[in-house]
């Protein structure tokens, strides 16, 4: 049995031709869409083409939908790969990165080397736009969990499935991500101050 | 996790990303509220790594193009004549001879 009936009716319903469900289904979720495929590839052009070729190639295979995962998850999968492609077609390489940013700071004894300091941020600090401008310098595969987990609604496993990860790598890079944004936030807003 | 009660600070610090997304046991989220009770350094750390888990990769549904309405259209007409095309492919003579 399906563990998203809902979902399987819809796609059932796409799939016979309803273009208004189709319609519905793409004006519900588009939004997120496009900003995911404007945060993966920078340029709201491409996030555009990226957007209207996944949707394109969702209605054209939604009949092999089997409602494992939610129609989100699995329309957030259709746009992955249409993401991918257009990286490569760009000729833009993936950089992944599995190093943990904070790793030398600490002393063999587990606590903080004597010389790390943190001083509160500034809550007046454009907080939410440096945090964007760092997510930019993340490597992709970082920013993708961090992108992706974020998404109401996905849990851990769906996230970790589009993301072909087990649970237990997705959660080590999104907190290696996470530490990474954090230690690139604390430097641009001490910048600021 | 540690089976001491006193964490170090590494060990809170690799635990920070769970307790923020619910998924630390009951007596570990313990162990770390202890450690950042005491320790002045990773209690800092943690509000900032608090505030980039809010705030890193929120969804902000961005405004869409102002032509969306007209690129879904566009995609439906093609999909739809994908649909035809494949619907209105001519049989297969052999069919009507087997």
């Amino acid at each position: 049995m399906s563990a998203h009936p809902a979902d399987l009716e819809t796609a059932r319903r796409i799939a016979a031709g309803d273009e208004e469900a189709a319609a519905g289904f793409f004006r519900e979720l588009s939004g997120e869409m496009f900003g995911y495929a404007r945060k993966m590839l920078g340029d709201p052009s491409a996030a555009e083409d990226a957007l209207q070729e996944a949707m394109l190639g969702a209605l054209r295979s939604i009949g092999r939908y089997d409602g494992r995962v939610s129609l989100r998850s699995w329309a957030f999968g259709v746009l992955r790969h249409k993401i991918t492609d257009a990286h490569r077609k760009r000729g833009r390489d993936f950089v992944f990165s599995s190093d943990d940013p904070e790793a030398e700071r600490f002393q063999a004894d587990g606590h903080w080397n004597k010389d790390v300091t943190f001083q509160p941020w500034d809550e007046n600090a454009e907080l939410m736009e440096i945090v964007r401008r760092c997510m930019e310098d993340l490597p992709h595969n970082q920013r993708e969990a961090l992108v992706l987990r974020a998404l109401e609604g996905l849990s851990t496993r769906e996230a970790a499935g589009l993301l072909e990860l087990s649970e237990d790598n997705l959660r080590q890079v999104l907190h290696r991500a996470r530490a990474s944004v954090r230690r690139c936030a604390d430097q641009k807003a001490g910048d600021a101050a | 996790m540690s089976s001491r009660i006193l964490l170090s600070c590494r060990e809170s610090y690799q635990v920070l990303s769970d307790y923020l997304d619910g998924e630390l046991g009951a007596v570990d989220r313990l162990w770390l509220r202890g450690h950042l009770m005491m320790c002045g350094k990773c209690r800092t750390y943690f509000e900032q790594f608090r505030r980039v888990h809010q705030l890193a990769g929120r969804p902000q549904p961005e405004d869409l193009p102002a032509d969306f309405e007209e690129v879904m259209a566009e995609v439906l007409r093609r999909w739809k004549d994908h649909d035809s095309q494949f619907l209105k492919k001519p049989a297969d003579p052999w069919d009507e001879e087997r």
